[in-house]
């Protein structure tokens, strides 16, 4: 089969106004809640959907039965003929911006051992849900995201001048784009508290040169801190999320690229952060974010952040408000 | 919960060419390039790096060969005689 995604948050309002064949298959699939998956033909029929947890696998089952129950006619290779699209379709995904970067970010949840020192939760620990609440996977694995910068975007990340010991803030529309969209608390699968301007107490982000030969190598440095939440709501209830950044930046000035861009945050949530109220976990609970970057070698590599959906949408020309987060 | 459904996902389409007698599924590594010669990063900054991406048996999700366009994914179905496995999502899958 071929597995395909189809992100609920950006493609489906263009899903809504397709029309044509584009519409012709896109409309009546409804693709519109979230995590729900289909076994589809290619020529738009539903052999079988559904969401919820376990439903993937059931989904699989069912779908791959009811293909093989289909006449070999309809299903040998050529027998849907479709023409290629003649102009880029209606929900079709924005790739990442010509010449630009794209960070993975892996976002995870961690505990502290008998001595302090960070470590992954295991599965023996997710037993006791009073400590970790809800999701078993949300605790064990990290969740994946991407972070898009634009090709001025990732040079202005460079001192014209390298020289070692000189220390510059990272650019306010780079900053912000990482504070308010990429320090979300995605293991917990909703977005519904976003951390906005609103909520931002103190942060701040740096680079230093260490290095000018024979690459330039900048240390990135930073904290972050967001409280806050309703303001109606108990003080007890109000949540919270503070970081402190560490990572490194090497750039190749002979074939004028990045050669390495990896960076995280290691920080506390309190009051489930940005997430979700089933899984407050008791005090401050590690939360951490891994920013590295995308070999670009996998489909996932290419894909639109998950903030594409919250950020009020963004424009073929990379407008929006993900690529004007400092406004 | 999503990434139990992924992983269920990833294990069910690898095994899925076993039943549709197809091969073509089987993911083949990543090209291995050429490291560049870069110089080493401080111990304690790359161990915690370490601890917060994936380790190797981990989000299996990362390995499917997704296509996010449904048309493209649609082109090669009708080519291949294949069906299509639509993951609706919220941003890359494994995340939100």
């Amino acid at each position: 089969m071929i597995p395909a995604t189809f992100n609920i948050f950006y493609q489906y309002s263009n899903q809504v106004k397709c029309d044509g064949a584009d519409g012709k298959f896109a409309k009546p699939l409804n693709l519109a809640a979230n995590s729900e998956c289909l076994l589809v033909t290619a020529d738009g029929r539903v052999l079988a959907r559904g969401g919820g947890a376990g439903s993937a696998g059931v989904i699989l089952k069912n779908g791959l039965k009811k293909w093989q129950e289909l006449p070999e006619a309809e299903r040998k290779p050529g027998a849907v003929q479709i023409a290629p699209p003649r102009e880029r379709p209606k929900i079709a995904p924005l790739p990442p911006p010509p010449g630009g970067l794209v960070l993975a970010v892996y976002t995870r949840n961690l505990k502290r051992d008998d001595k302090g020192e960070l470590a992954h939760i295991t599965p023996e620990d997710i037993k006791d849900k009073t400590r970790y609440p809800s999701w078993d996977i949300a605790y064990t694995e990290p969740t994946r995201d991407n972070l898009w910068l634009s090709e001025a975007e990732w040079k202005s990340l460079l001192p014209a001048e390298p020289r070692k010991g000189d220390k510059f803030p990272v650019p306010a529309g780079v900053r912000d784009r990482i504070f308010f969209y990429h320090l979300w608390d995605l293991t917990q699968g909703g977005l519904e508290h976003p951390w906005e301007r609103r909520h931002l107490r103190a942060g701040e982000l740096t680079l230093t040169v260490e290095e000018t030969t024979p690459q330039v190598r900048l240390r990135l440095e930073g904290s972050v801190r967001f409280a806050g939440g309703d303001p109606k709501a108990d003080a007890k209830t109000q949540r919270g999320f503070e970081a402190r950044f560490h990572g490194y930046l090497d750039y190749d000035p002979q074939k004028k690229t990045i050669a390495r861009f990896s960076f995280h945050a290691l920080g506390e949530c309190w009051c489930a952060g940005s997430g979700d109220s089933r899984f407050v976990r008791p005090g401050r609970a590690p939360l951490t974010m891994g920013f590295e970057l995308a070999s670009g070698d996998k489909p996932i590599d290419r894909m639109a952040p998950a903030a594409f959906g919250v950020s009020g949408g963004v424009s073929a020309d990379y407008g929006g408000r993900y690529f004007a987060a400092d406004k | 919960m999503f990434i139990r459904k992924l992983q269920t996902a990833a294990w069910l389409m690898a095994a899925a060419p076993v039943l549709m007698g197809l091969s073509w599924l089987v993911d083949r590594p990543p090209e291995v390039r050429a490291a560049a010669a870069l110089p080493a990063l401080p111990t304690s900054f790359t161990r915690t790096q370490a601890l917060i991406k994936p380790r190797a048996d981990e989000s299996q999700v990362e390995r499917i060969p997704w296509k996010e366009s449904l048309w493209e994914a649609r082109l090669q179905a009708a080519a291949e005689g294949k069906p299509i496995f639509i993951w609706v999502t919220g941003g890359p899958p494994g995340g939100c």
